[in-house]
Parts: C-alpha cells; structure tokens; sequence
C-alpha cells in the first residue's frame, strides 16, 4: 500500500536496511532492533510533514534511530554471558589474509563476536562505533546524529575499541 | 614517549587510517615494550575486525511492514473513530431508551433518568471536545 508522503516510501527504501542494521548493533538483539526500526519509521512517518531539512535527512534518521536504541536500551534485561577469544588470537586472525577455510571461519566468528560485544558497549559508544565503522561517517556527522562535539566522537570511540580490547581478553566480563 | 601517551597516539594512528603502519615514534617506542606492542596488535585487530564488519541482514518482512506504516497508522485512526461514533451512538440509544421508560415510570424515577441522561450528556460532549486531540496521537509502539 502507498502512503500519502511519497517520501516515505523513498526513505523506507534508502534507509530500513541502514537503520536495522545501527539498531541491531546498539541493541545487540534482532528481535530488539526489529522493534526500534519500526518505531524509528513511526516517528519519522509522523515527522515527515513537519521536515523541513534543516538536518541533512540521513543525520536525523540516524538521531531518531538513537534515541529510540537508548529507550530500547533502557528497557533491556541484564548483560549477557560472553566468552573471552583471547586478544592474541584476534591479533593472529586478523594479521593472516591468506588462511585456510577453517581459520577463515574461526575468523569470521570473531567478527560475529566483536559485533555483538558492541552491544554492550555504553550507547554513545556503540552508536559512534557503528556509524563511524559501518556507515562511514565522519566524526562531525556522527556529532550531529547523537548530539555531541566532534571531540566527544573521537573520545567515545577510543574508549568504545579499549572496552572492546578489555572485554574480548577477559579484563571486563560482568 | 609513556605508555599511555603511546595508547593515546596509537587510538588517533588507528582513526587516521594510514597505509604503510605506525609511524616512528610509535614503533621506537614498541621496540622497547612488550605491553605496549600487544596492545597495538590488539587494537589493530579489533580495528580490522570492525572494518570487516558484516553488514546486518534486514530480517523478512520487515521492508514489507515499514512500507505498510502509513496504512495501518490510518487504520488505526480509523478504528478510533469507529469507535468514537460508537459510543456516541450507544450514548443516544441509552438516553432514548431511558426517556422512553421514563415516560410512564413514576416522577421519582423520571427525575433520576433525567439526572443520569444529562450526566451522559455533559461527559459525552467533554469528550468530544477532548478527542479531536486524542485521535491525532500516533501509538507509541
């Protein structure tokens, strides 16, 4: 069915993929992240006539999409268990690009894990992390989407891959 | 250099994405601690392994659902109003129906009927003030 803003479709279109993809990280949850896009879409469909661009559209999605991550955050049961890989073995997986099948997979679990241990990063970190990392933007743009200087961007970052670094040799398993 | 300095430059080498490795003050001073070199083998991993990413597939028929927003948003507006006229209408039918056997009850009974009519009334019309706003709030699900 149509809706009555033809922008709408057009966002649907650019962006579910994208804003799934931020929540799911942040949340760490698919069921979650499946919640917080529609409830992201809900807001910006309510919005949308009152849009007039002053934020560029992909920074205001973005903004929306964290806001809705961090009531979703709120309302989420306690940390999960997570096994520690061990800091020497990502460092070996990461520094071989030719290796067999099997450690190819070994690596690509590694990934799986680091993805979800964002989840449990702090929001803003999660959030700068994934959009610095996965949707490639720059740490003024990541500012503008979370609401906070370019500086606090690059701090939360920093802080958001040592947590990472902590967390996955076992330093930080709550 | 210290060792938390060497953190620190080691984090912003990493955000500037530099072909060709470290630059030489970081490795001099990686030359001298061990500690330091596994942190920077660490963090370049996780640098990597972030990069590598994969990307989250959109679950299926989720699209589908976003794109049918707008309508069920409407349906539900719709349904509300439905439901608004219903009441209404059920407010009318009950305060005929009082009237009706009010008419031949005794003068006790009318004046109570009337009582409870015009107390429907007032809360009725209230309520219609109050749900031109109310419909235009989008469920906050």
């Amino acid at each position: 069915m149509s809706s009555t803003d033809p922008r709408f479709d057009r966002i649907v279109d650019a962006y579910a993929d994208r804003v799934y993809a931020h929540a799911v990280r942040v949340l760490g949850d698919p069921d979650l992240a499946k919640d917080a896009t529609q409830e992201v879409f809900l807001r910006i469909l309510k919005n949308l006539p009152g849009y007039r661009g002053e934020a560029a559209l992909e920074t205001w999605i973005h903004r929306v999409t964290f806001r809705v991550c961090l009531k979703q955050r709120k309302r989420k049961s306690g940390p999960r268990q997570i096994t520690p890989i061990g800091v020497q073995e990502i460092e070996r997986w990461m520094s071989d690009p030719n290796a067999d099948p099997e450690e190819r997979f070994i690596r690509n679990e590694s990934r799986m894990q680091i993805a979800a241990l964002i989840s449990r990063l702090p929001p803003v970190q999660a959030s700068a992390i994934t959009l610095y990392y996965m949707e490639g933007l720059r740490y003024s743009e990541i500012g503008d989407a979370l609401g906070i200087p370019a500086g606090t961007v690059a701090t939360a970052i920093h802080r958001g891959r040592e947590r990472l670094r902590e967390m996955l040799s076992g330093e930080v398993l709550r | 250099m210290q060792c938390a300095e060497f953190r620190e430059e080691y984090q912003r080498y990493l955000d500037k994405k530099v072909q060709g490795g470290p630059p030489d003050d970081l490795c001099v001073h990686m030359d001298l601690c061990p500690a330091c070199t596994s942190y920077a083998g660490a963090m370049h991993g996780i640098d990597q392994a972030l990069q590598a990413m994969p990307d989250a597939e959109i679950p299926p028929g989720l699209l589908t659902s976003l794109r049918e927003l707008p309508a069920s948003l409407r349906e539900t507006r719709e349904t509300g109003l439905v439901a608004y006229v219903g009441r209404y209408a059920a407010l009318i039918l009950a305060a005929l129906v009082a009237w009706i056997v009010g008419s031949s009850a005794s003068e006790e009974v009318q004046l109570l009927l009337n009582g409870l009519i015009l107390a429907a009334g007032a809360f009725a019309f209230t309520a219609g003030l109050l749900k031109p706003l109310y419909l235009h709030q989008v469920p906050d699900s």
